[in-house]
């Protein structure tokens, strides 16, 4: 069931540079909303900007007594949008549609793993922290991120992964804080020095080149997960076909173009195509 | 009040319909509007075959407006009759189902199956900016293969209509390309060949640039704008091509509110599409509906025909 609601912002507040936390009142959502599943949100309210912006779920807040519960999302500023959201103050209001796409399959057989890896790039870290806290409840799996960022200032939500239980690796593009070099290259060097019963499994959300390099690593390592993929979107619902990635079917080896909005935005890891 | 409009044989509980590609096949919305209370749901268009459409990135946003460039993707006609019409008959309003083909053969063919399955109404789609008519031109029909789509040519659009209204009785909407010198010209030719409806306009087409990049910020490098920014040039159009035809026209672009729409039937338009609007409130069709009526109501309009085209000059 997708709602289309207005929400009530409780907080807006600057995190890092250039990020934002935003907490709402959403009814509806706060019981619905699972890991990796997203928001349309209409952050202006003319017609410039014209299209809604998706944004992950950071995180459920548990409010106690008959107070609902909130919904946060944490954002980086990257244009004309997301640059309106910024504005938005305590008791404003915004149309939130949601729940929108998949979100993270966390059934039994990957909750029974002994080892799961969290993969995330800049922003993308921002679903997995939702995740993490998921696992910790319902997995007795080692949970292991690997978050990566341009540079030290971008690196976020570092915190609320240990509160969850997670060991954290950093990398950053320039060696300001961490690993210097790609998130994936880390990775890859991690599975190379380890040896492991089983073979770890892998969630991940960040850019293309970032997704594209674990699709990579994957396959040499022979690991199976699920990523998830950020892109502009039209309605948010599966309608306008705007939003797709190319996959391929794993059983029949046929590919086709499929919806991130709607059929994702998490994908087996093994199933996009990736193209140049 | 009356809000019931007729579309050649289809009689419309209002003029408010959904424009093809915007709506999916209102399976998409049904969790967030009462799809049964619009006037027509026009479908995704189809195709003979399946389409896989083209490479992502597929949509840019401009100012007040969106470019886009899916390509036609879609399950072609046997899944769409197998695995979505019959959700979309039992909706309870007029089902307009989009045909696009590249040749007169094909349209026919999709025509004449849609009907058996007891479609009712086609909107021909002559006017796709997205994808390439020429490649499936044979040579000897240079005329065709110059313009990127049938409604680029007047003489085109005339063959294919006509083709169709002598193998069909369907009621056929001819959905017509705003990428022309002169719409009324290719107006003309669809109603001599006997269309029923003229819906317009499609997108136009345009082209956006990343300059970090200086990529185009789609893969097809063009694509159709659509929104708000097109409005004032489609109810130019639908301006110019009420006044030349006799048959109805769809009036579409860049409508998001019950203003925008009576703007269009003042205009000349006998019903309206609502496309982008839906992306950014999946309601805006069914509140535009409800403006129409506060509007008739306060301007003592009996019947909403009597609106039609009856601008003040």
């Amino acid at each position: 069931m997708i709602y289309d609601v207005k929400a009530t912002i409780v907080s807006n507040t600057k995190i890092a540079h250039d990020v934002y936390r935003l907490e709402m009142d959403v009814p509806k959502l706060a019981t619905k909303l699972r890991p990796g599943q997203f928001m349309h949100l209409r952050v202006g309210t003319g017609i410039d900007p014209l299209l809604r912006r998706p944004f992950s779920t950071y995180r459920i807040i548990k409010k106690r007594g008959n107070k609902r519960d909130l919904v946060g999302i944490i954002y980086r500023v990257v244009g004309k949008g997301t640059d309106l959201l910024t504005q938005k103050c305590r008791g404003e209001q915004i149309d939130v549609l949601g729940a929108l796409g998949n979100g993270f399959d966390i059934s039994p057989k990957f909750l029974k793993k002994s080892q799961i890896i969290l993969v995330g790039g800049g922003i993308g870290v921002v679903p997995l922290v939702y995740l993490a806290e998921t696992l910790k409840k319902k997995s007795k799996a080692e949970v292991i991120a690997f978050i990566g960022a341009a540079t030290k200032q971008d690196i976020v939500c570092i915190k609320d992964l240990k509160e969850h239980g997670c060991k954290v690796n950093i990398s950053t593009d320039d060696g300001t804080q961490g690993y210097k070099g790609y998130v994936s290259d880390m990775l890859e060097q991690y599975l190379s020095d380890t040896q492991c019963f089983e073979n770890p499994y892998i969630y991940a959300c960040g850019p293309f080149p970032m997704l594209k390099a674990l699709s990579m690593l994957a396959c040499k390592f022979g690991l199976d997960g699920q990523v998830s993929v950020d892109e502009m979107m039209g309605c948010g619902i599966g309608a306008c076909l705007g939003c797709v990635i190319k996959t391929k079917n794993l059983s029949d080896n046929t590919s086709g173009y499929k919806r991130i909005c709607k059929d994702g935005p998490v994908f087996d890891i093994n199933e996009i195509v990736w193209e140049d | 009040m009356n809000l019931h409009v007729k579309l050649g044989k289809l009689k419309l509980k209002n003029p408010v319909t959904v424009a093809s590609g915007t709506f999916g096949y209102a399976k998409e919305f049904e969790d967030l509007v009462s799809v049964k209370s619009l006037g027509a749901i026009i479908t995704k268009t189809i195709t003979v075959n399946p389409r896989l459409g083209n490479p992502p990135p597929r949509l840019a946003e401009t100012a007040s407006g969106m470019l886009n460039a899916i390509g036609l993707q879609n399950e072609g006609l046997d899944n769409f009759l197998k695995f979505k019409y019959p959700a979309l008959k039992k909706i309870g309003t007029e089902v307009i189902v989009s045909i696009s083909a590249q040749t007169k053969k094909d349209f026919i063919f999709l025509a004449q199956n849609l009907e058996s399955a007891g479609v009712k109404a086609v909107e021909v789609n002559l006017s796709c900016p997205n994808i390439s008519y020429a490649a499936n031109n044979s040579k000897k029909n240079q005329q065709i293969s110059r313009a990127k789509s049938f409604a680029q040519d007047a003489k085109a659009t005339y063959d294919v209509v006509s083709a169709l209204r002598k193998k069909t009785k369907l009621t056929l909407i001819v959905k017509l390309t705003p990428n022309v010198t002169d719409i009324t010209e290719i107006a003309l030719a669809a109603e001599r060949a006997g269309a029923d409806v003229l819906s317009l306009v499609n997108t136009f087409l345009g082209m956006a640039i990343d300059v970090e990049t200086r990529l185009p910020k789609i893969a097809n490098i063009t694509g159709g704008l659509s929104g708000p920014a097109i409005k004032p040039l489609a109810v130019r159009m639908v301006y110019d091509v009420a006044r030349a035809v006799k048959i109805p026209v769809i009036g579409v672009g860049g409508i998001m509110s019950a203003e925008d729409a009576l703007e269009f039937m003042i205009a000349g338009a006998r019903a309206i599409s609502v496309g982008t609007a839906s992306f950014v409130n999946p309601k805006a069709a069914i509140e535009i509906i409800e403006g129409l009526k506060l509007y008739c109501k306060e301007n003592k309009i009996k019947d909403i025909n009597k609106l039609v085209g009856k601008i003040s000059l």
